[in-house]
């Protein structure tokens, strides 16, 4: 998939599968709509993981294209400093904040958010390796699908594709794929967190 | 807007719960009464390997100050609804800031946040819940105060007074937290609120420096405990020394830890290593060194020992990791120095200095910590396995070199069978050792999540049947390893409870005491 059409089609794969727990928790908090507000967004993500930086950029991208009066900025963290981090999620005028790290930073960026009052929206793991991608996403309290895989082809832009969605408050769907042997140990592993003012 | 929370104490119906944090509100003002899930979620999520549904608060409440906790006692108290009492929430891996029990409100005082006096004279402070170890450094430095505290792995967020509260462990020589702190305030359940130790008696200024009053020294009573939610504590910071020279002694075989033991505890007992030495398995550096597990290990089961041996290897880490450090005058350190330089060549162990540690991220954490510099290093263990699953098992042992090969050979089969790594250290005290394991597991995979549940309760009951008992446990196992304690101690802090709460509305549950 080229940038383009990802752009286009990558945010709206038609025959996929809906997440079970987002439908009913997105709807409560859009009131069934799917929008993108209009506050500032904030994308959290290390400098040191090239696929965190990669996908920020895409999505930066895409939010941009999909409504470009919205502000987005993003936020080199480093999981281990509290100050980078705090200041990121205290950044003035931001109102949601997507945050793409490796597990230990997720902790780190949870426990954060506690402790500046923030909500935590939508957190989801994502492990990949050569057989596949498996979510792993909570919403709301409600676990999602505990062993949901796709093809792990082109995954930098598959979940992508998923973190535009729950960033913009539509229930999210991923391209079905056939998922290959797994290997039992991820190559990858990415945990995104959405935190809220 | 969020969905409205629908999780509800035990008993209490969703009238009167309503009602009663309508009455909460009009003491702390509606703001710092949380109801939406979304603000509450940072609340549930926990590591340990149980549903997050079972320790889902119903609400949270942020009060700060002793008086309206004072009033929020009185409300709870006359409506039985529970209440679990955090300061900064940061036991990970132990249940983070998740109540014991489903339903219970979360009372965070981490608005109440001052560090209320420093002495730079007699080196105490007095602190509130909120205040973590990040700010209480920063104060320090801002104030060009030489005065040094000891503060656990995940310092820079975690507070004080609720690690010494749950008798946590730093690398300093005041390592021992609780033996270090002195006074207590604590507000009990019908509202009165104690000082302990001298802070009992009016106008004393002895609070933070005498730590036993007169009659029965209560402090321990209100430590892994629910018997009063504690508001003040006294701590003794220790003067920077003139010369700190922190070092790492590596051994190569797994077996060596006996020797490691036999050489150090007499140096430790004798405080020529004054600080709380750490033995750190490979497992344990390697995560924060960093390494990737799948570089090493693929597929299903624990890590190879041929494997650990390759990590070793290729990233110059020992089987085990001496981290102690010479505290004092540029004499005397060089004097000790000498003793460590013998006994690690006798003991076949290869020094590391600070300037040779240079560059190493898992060693540079370790030289923080042992000068009380807060930092997040040791987060690194959760990129080990991933998962999000982490789960502290934490038994105690003798300082002997056979008791902890015996404890490591038991973790470590039990471990293996189910699947696991050992991830170990050992936290030298005095005459005792922490040995504390980090369970490490894939939480978003069921079948590993229940593996971990099995493998835990194996390890805490075979280690029980040896007279081995841990120092602290998760909210999930507190009822079980409260009962490998006996009979007779559990029923004295029932009647303990009885007496000082007897509603059962703080923390019930907590350190399985509840009535």
């Amino acid at each position: 998939m080229n940038r383009r059409s990802f752009l286009i089609n990558g945010a709206r794969v038609a025959a996929g599968i809906s997440l079970p727990g987002w439908a009913g928790a997105a709807s409560q908090a859009v009131g069934g709509q799917a929008v993108v507000a209009d506050s500032s967004v904030a994308l959290l993500r290390p400098a040191a993981l090239s696929h965190a930086t990669g996908m920020a950029d895409a999505l930066a991208g895409m939010l941009a294209a999909a409504r470009p009066s919205a502000g987005c900025r993003q936020f080199d963290i480093d999981g281990g400093d509290v100050r980078s981090l705090t200041g990121a999620l205290t950044a003035p005028a931001c109102s949601r904040w997507l945050a793409i790290l490796p597990p230990a930073g997720a902790v780190v960026v949870t426990e954060l958010a506690r402790d500046l009052g923030l909500g935590l929206r939508w957190a989801g793991r994502h492990l990949v390796d050569a057989g596949g991608i498996r979510h792993h996403g909570w919403i709301a309290g409600l676990e999602e699908s505990t062993d949901w895989q796709t093809d792990s082809r082109n995954w930098e832009e598959r979940l992508t594709s998923l973190y535009f969605d729950i960033l913009t408050g539509v229930a999210p769907t991923i391209e079905a794929g056939n998922p290959r042997a797994r290997t039992g140990q991820a190559n990858v592993e990415l945990a995104c967190l959405l935190l809220t003012k | 807007m969020a969905a409205k929370r629908k999780v509800l104490p035990k008993g209490i119906d969703a009238g009167a719960f309503a009602t009663a944090l309508k009455e909460i509100a009009g003491i702390i003002g509606p703001g710092n009464v949380i109801v939406d899930d979304e603000k509450i979620m940072p609340y549930e999520k926990i590591m340990m390997p149980v549903p997050d549904h079972q320790h889902a608060p119903s609400a949270v409440i942020t009060p700060g100050s002793v008086e309206e906790i004072q009033r929020i006692m009185k409300v709870l108290n006359r409506r039985r609804i529970p209440v679990y009492p955090i300061s900064t929430g940061k036991n990970i891996g132990y249940g983070s800031a998740a109540p014991v029990q489903r339903g219970q409100v979360v009372m965070d005082l981490r608005r109440m946040n001052r560090i209320l006096e420093v002495d730079p004279e007699l080196c105490t402070a007095l602190v509130e819940p909120g205040v973590t170890y990040q700010q209480l450094y920063d104060y320090l430095q801002d104030n060009k105060l030489p005065l040094w505290f000891s503060c656990p792995a995940p310092s820079a967020i975690a507070g004080p007074l609720g690690n010494m509260v749950d008798r946590g462990i730093g690398y300093t020589p005041y390592g021992e937290h609780f033996l270090f702190s002195c006074g207590m305030e604590v507000v009990l359940a019908n509202g009165e609120v104690l000082r302990t130790g001298m802070g009992a008696m009016p106008k004393s200024n002895t609070w933070q420096v005498f730590k036993w009053g007169y009659g029965p020294t209560l402090d321990g009573i209100f430590t892994q405990s629910n018997y009063g939610i504690v508001t003040k504590m006294g701590m003794w910071l220790m003067p920077a020394p003139p010369d700190f020279r922190p070092f790492c002694i590596q051994y190569p075989n797994e077996t060596d830890i006996v020797k490691i033991v036999e050489t150090l505890r007499p140096l430790r007992v004798a405080m020529v290593i004054p600080n709380a030495v750490v033995i750190a398995h490979t497992l344990w550096e390697a995560p924060c060194t960093p390494v990737k597990r799948s570089d090493y290990h693929q597929g299903p089961g624990a890590i190879s020992d041929a494997a650990v041996k390759k990590i070793q290897q290729d990233h110059s880490i020992g089987a085990w990791n001496v981290y102690a450090g010479l505290y004092g005058t540029k004499e005397t350190n060089d004097a000790n120095w000498k003793i460590i330089e013998a006994v690690a060549a006798a003991s076949g162990g290869k020094i590391i200095t600070q300037e040779q540690a240079r560059g190493s991220e898992a060693t540079q954490y370790r030289f923080d910590l042992m000068k009380g510099k807060p930092n997040l290093g040791e987060f690194g263990l959760y990129n080990w396995r991933g998962g999000g699953g982490s789960i502290w098992f934490a038994p105690v042992s003798q300082a002997k070199g056979a008791e902890t090969l015996k404890q490591m050979k038991m973790a470590k089969n039990i471990l293996g069978k189910y699947g696991f790594d050992y991830v170990g250290e050992f936290v030298v005290g005095w005459r005792d050792m922490h040995h504390v394991i980090d369970l490490l597991y894939d939480r978003s995979d069921p079948e590993q999540t229940r593996q971990a549940y099995s493998c835990y309760e194996e390890l805490l009951h075979t280690f029980a049947a040896e007279g081995y008992g841990v120092y602290r446990a998760s909210t999930a196992f507190a009822e079980q390893v409260a009962s490998t304690y006996g009979p007779i101690k559990r029923d004295v802090e029932k009647r303990l409870k009885k007496a000082l709460d007897p509603n059962n509305i703080i923390a019930p549950g907590r350190c399985g005491i509840s009535l």
